[in-house]
């Protein structure tokens, strides 16, 4: 799940393969703004099934976080 | 979630008014620099809307859409039993404008006239609520009116919302009839997300006071003041992409049919991204979801009837179903599949 958020970031964020890592903090990125959040809680919706709440969504920080978070919102 | 449904009640005639001016996103503000203007435009599909002048109120708009109707249909106003004003932007906060029109348009003193507060899921639940009163035995017509002047309750300078509302009015004659097919509803609410799309003084809760309508400059360098709506759009964004396929997939399921049984999808207009992404989870033909959006704006709760207007006029067939839903302050959403027969759809009045 990790790699598919990578990916996910690389393509909105217009960065190389490998460039972003999943403990970097995704809001450090000048390139994040609106519109990238907006193209990924659609990605993960399409790709897994989930929609991250906005109010959860501001205490995520990491891809790490929100891999968890999505495996959390499946499981339950 | 609340689900109704209805047969032998339906939509003898929509008849839609704008203001005739037109303000264009990309060169008319005073606010925001061409570049900044065409970065918004472009994100949100929005690139011109219908703003009207400082004189026209919610209920002129209204009126000249009701007129319209009885005009072109030839329902005698003697026959109108209920009518719903459905705004946000009424006239007054009292007296309620619905009566103000009961009035106006000559409707007589045994018609029940009242507003009902609500927004962009507005005419879903004014639809429901029209086809409940029009079924029973001893009402003769409803008359459901959807009016906003919402470009007043937002401010131009707002990055967030000053490039999105535009507005309109819709009076719509509900009636019963053994040709109108089954229609099914659902509507849903979440008030903890009530502060998502908000005005937060000027009501009883934080009255108005000099504090509450001096404009503020926030972190993002929009400036409104707390008299004027704010909006949590990724949060709104949120919640619609989340509970609308919901909705749509559920309809489909309650009244046994398939998307290829649908001649039309009529989403509520609020901005390009969101619509085309539900196009997209749904895996709808956009050929069946009309939009005018560009043209436009959010029109808030007439937003649904503009489109049927302006879009589908010269292409109905005369017994289409067309699935609708609406989405947004409350937050609330409400969507439906209905039955036409031989729809009347005025030309688009200019005020």
């Amino acid at each position: 799940m990790v790699d598919k958020l990578l990916e996910f970031f690389e393509e909105i964020l217009e960065k190389d393969p490998g460039e972003i890592k999943s403990h970097n903090k995704f809001r450090d990125y000048e390139e994040w703004d609106s519109l990238a959040y907006i193209s990924l809680v659609t990605k993960i919706d399409e790709q897994f099934d989930v929609t991250i709440r906005q109010e959860d969504f501001q205490s995520l920080m990491t891809i790490d976080d929100i891999a968890r978070y999505i495996e959390q919102s499946r499981g339950s | 979630m609340a689900s109704t449904s209805f047969n032998h009640v339906g939509i003898k005639s929509i008849s839609v008014a704008v203001p005739a001016r037109i303000y264009n996103n990309y060169t008319d503000s005073d606010f925001f620099d061409a570049d900044e203007a065409r970065k918004i435009v472009d994100s949100t599909g929005i690139r011109q809307r219908r703003v009207a002048d400082e004189n026209i109120c919610a209920s002129d708009l209204a009126f000249a859409a009701a007129q319209k109707a009885f005009s072109e249909t030839g329902v005698s106003r003697g026959s109108i039993d209920f009518l719903i004003f459905v705004s946000q932007t009424p006239d007054y906060k009292m007296p309620p404008t619905a009566n103000i029109l009961q009035d106006r348009l000559g409707l007589p003193g045994s018609c029940a006239a009242f507003d009902v507060n609500l927004g962009c899921s507005g005419f879903v639940y004014g639809l429901n609520l029209a086809y409940s009163l029009a079924l029973q035995p001893k009402i003769n017509k409803v008359m459901l009116i959807n009016a906003e002047t919402r470009t007043r309750a937002y401010s131009f300078k707002d990055r967030q919302t000053g490039f999105l509302f535009g507005d309109a009015a819709s009076a719509l004659i509900i009636e019963k009839g053994i040709d109108y097919g089954p229609s099914w509803f659902l509507m849903d609410s979440d008030g903890s997300r009530h502060d998502y799309i908000m005005i937060r003084s000027g009501g009883y809760r934080h009255p108005s006071t000099p504090e509450s309508l001096m404009e503020r400059t926030l972190q993002d360098g929009s400036v409104r003041s707390d008299e004027q709506a704010s909006m949590n759009g990724l949060g709104v964004f949120e919640f619609v992409i989340t509970q609308a396929p919901v909705h749509i997939r559920k309809i489909l399921d309650i009244s046994g049919l398939s998307e290829n049984d649908i001649d039309w999808f009529v989403l509520h207009q609020a901005n390009l991204a969101m619509n085309s992404y539900l196009i997209k989870k749904l895996r709808l033909d956009p050929r069946k979801v009309p939009s005018n959006l560009d043209r436009f704006g959010n029109t808030s709760s007439v937003s649904i009837p503009l489109t049927i207007s302006t879009e589908l006029r010269d292409r109905v067939k005369p017994d289409a179903r067309i699935i609708i839903s609406g989405f947004g302050v409350g937050l609330s959403i409400g969507s439906a599949l209905i039955s036409l027969n031989k729809l009347h759809i005025s030309e688009l009045v200019e005020v």
